[in-house]
């Protein structure tokens, strides 16, 4: 169900949002927007099937902690 | 793309509601109990001196944001690894208010939704808002303000035969190491990330004066959720409210108005929704126009999708659970600091070094 709902989301944002006025958009504008639109999908549909995706959270606690005193 | 202007008194209610956003639902859940008011004013007054100086970055440089400020006072290259970082902290900022938002909505209220749809509904909502832009933002905020202060004021009335104002004493039973701890907690969390309103610092009128924006902000936002904390202390007790994930909820929850007034607390959900709005649009536009800077593209608008579309896939994997996200707050006042106040602080020196330089060529030329 996860999973429909992302998929229902990227293509509503493709319609709505990035296929309109695609011909008058620069190249560069395009490959960002691709780029993100592609990364975001990826991680939703990883996580909308139970893949664990390693989040940022323990990255930044391990030079954190090693740093600071934290209890 | 025409220039977007807000009045001081929309800037005042932005930050204002910027800080209340998560905070007076979550953040001011102090583990020094009943002394936690005193470490709420000790930040506010810590806060001062930096929201001081955020305030002097935007003097300096009227009518420009963060990204633009970055570039001109760092140079090229040191501008766009300051813009990636301030990027990457509005980004990290906005999908960690979502998860709060998330979070608070599956264990108060839909504890059987899975939080996916409730982020995406919220993130669609913001970005819509983030695409209407600052003016929409801050006539949004100026209206959402006195539902908030209103709902404030309602709770606090309705639960004047709940309280007991025993329950903040003993003053000063935690030591001042502690109280100062937990007040540099509150600095960072919720009082200096408003170093992001230097992203969207741009749209204030070049006649509205960037330190009474920030001042006032701070004096009434830190004043309301002092009655918010004084408020939860004297319904739930220091020991209850250290228990509760979410205290003002909690609180809300014991109102009881004869039969005919009580559930209030989704009130509490309210207020959640309408500050949270505003912080979670300003961090989605913030890192919309980090973006467009970054690969010098022009209209940040048509880039609020795809970065909320990002923040919610950083949202859903930001956490694995609620313990982890109550757990990551210590590290989260350690690992915001930079982003805070390092880099404003760079800009800041950088900033006032050569504006000395200008006004001395300028003399220079005039003699």
């Amino acid at each position: 169900m996860l999973t429909v709902i992302v998929l229902v989301l990227f293509t509503l944002t493709a319609a709505l949002d990035w296929l309109p006025d695609i011909k008058n958009r620069p190249k560069r504008e395009l490959g960002v927007y691709s780029l993100m639109f592609v990364a975001a999908l990826t991680v939703l549909i990883l996580y909308s099937v139970g893949v664990q995706v390693p989040g940022p959270s323990d990255a930044i606690r391990g030079p954190v902690e090693a740093i600071f005193p934290i209890k | 793309m025409g220039r977007e202007e807000i009045s001081v008194k929309q800037g005042i209610c932005i930050i204002m509601m910027f800080l209340l956003g998560s905070s007076l639902v979550m953040g001011i859940n102090a583990e020094t109990a009943q002394d936690s008011w005193l470490a709420l004013i000790l930040a506010a007054i810590g806060a001062a001196p930096v929201l001081l100086m955020y305030a002097r970055i935007v003097k300096l440089y009227p009518g420009k944001d963060i990204s633009e400020i970055l570039e001109t006072v760092l140079g090229k290259v040191g501008g766009k690894a300051a813009v990636v970082l301030m990027t990457w902290y509005a980004l990290h900022l906005g999908a960690l208010v979502l998860r709060n938002f998330s979070e608070f909505i599956q264990i108060s209220i839909m504890p059987e939704t899975p939080q996916l749809p409730v982020m995406i509904v919220m993130m669609v909502v913001t970005a819509y808002m983030a695409k209407s832009g600052m003016e929409t933002l801050g006539k949004w905020s100026m209206v959402a303000i006195i539902i908030v202060l209103f709902i404030v004021v309602m709770t606090i009335l309705l639960s004047l035969n709940k309280m007991d104002f025993s329950n903040i004493q003993p003053v000063m039973e935690h030591s001042v190491g502690q109280i100062a701890s937990e007040s540099f907690k509150m600095f960072t969390f919720p009082f200096a990330e408003t170093v992001l309103a230097l992203g969207v610092a741009g749209s204030l009128k070049k006649s509205g004066s960037p330190y009474r924006v920030y001042m006032l902000a701070l004096l009434l936002g830190a004043l309301v959720m002092l009655v918010v904390l004084l408020r939860n202390i004297e319904i739930l007790g220091p020991a209850m409210m250290g228990a509760e994930y979410f205290p003002s909820y909690a609180a809300a929850r014991v109102i009881k108005l004869g039969d005919f007034l009580s559930r209030i607390e989704i009130t509490i959900a309210m207020n959640f929704i309408l500050a949270g709005i505003v912080k979670i649009s300003l961090c989605l536009m913030v890192a919309a126009k980090g973006v467009t800077r970054l690969f010098n593209l022009n209209d940040y608008r048509r880039f609020v999708m795809p970065t909320g579309l990002l923040m919610v896939a950083l949202c859903a994997i930001v956490y694995k659970n609620t313990m982890e996200m109550f757990n990551f707050l210590p590290i989260y006042q350690y690992y915001a600091l930079p982003f805070q106040l390092v880099i404003p602080l760079i800009v800041w020196i950088a900033a006032e070094v050569k504006s000395k330089k200008q006004k001395k060529r300028l003399a220079a030329a005039g003699a």
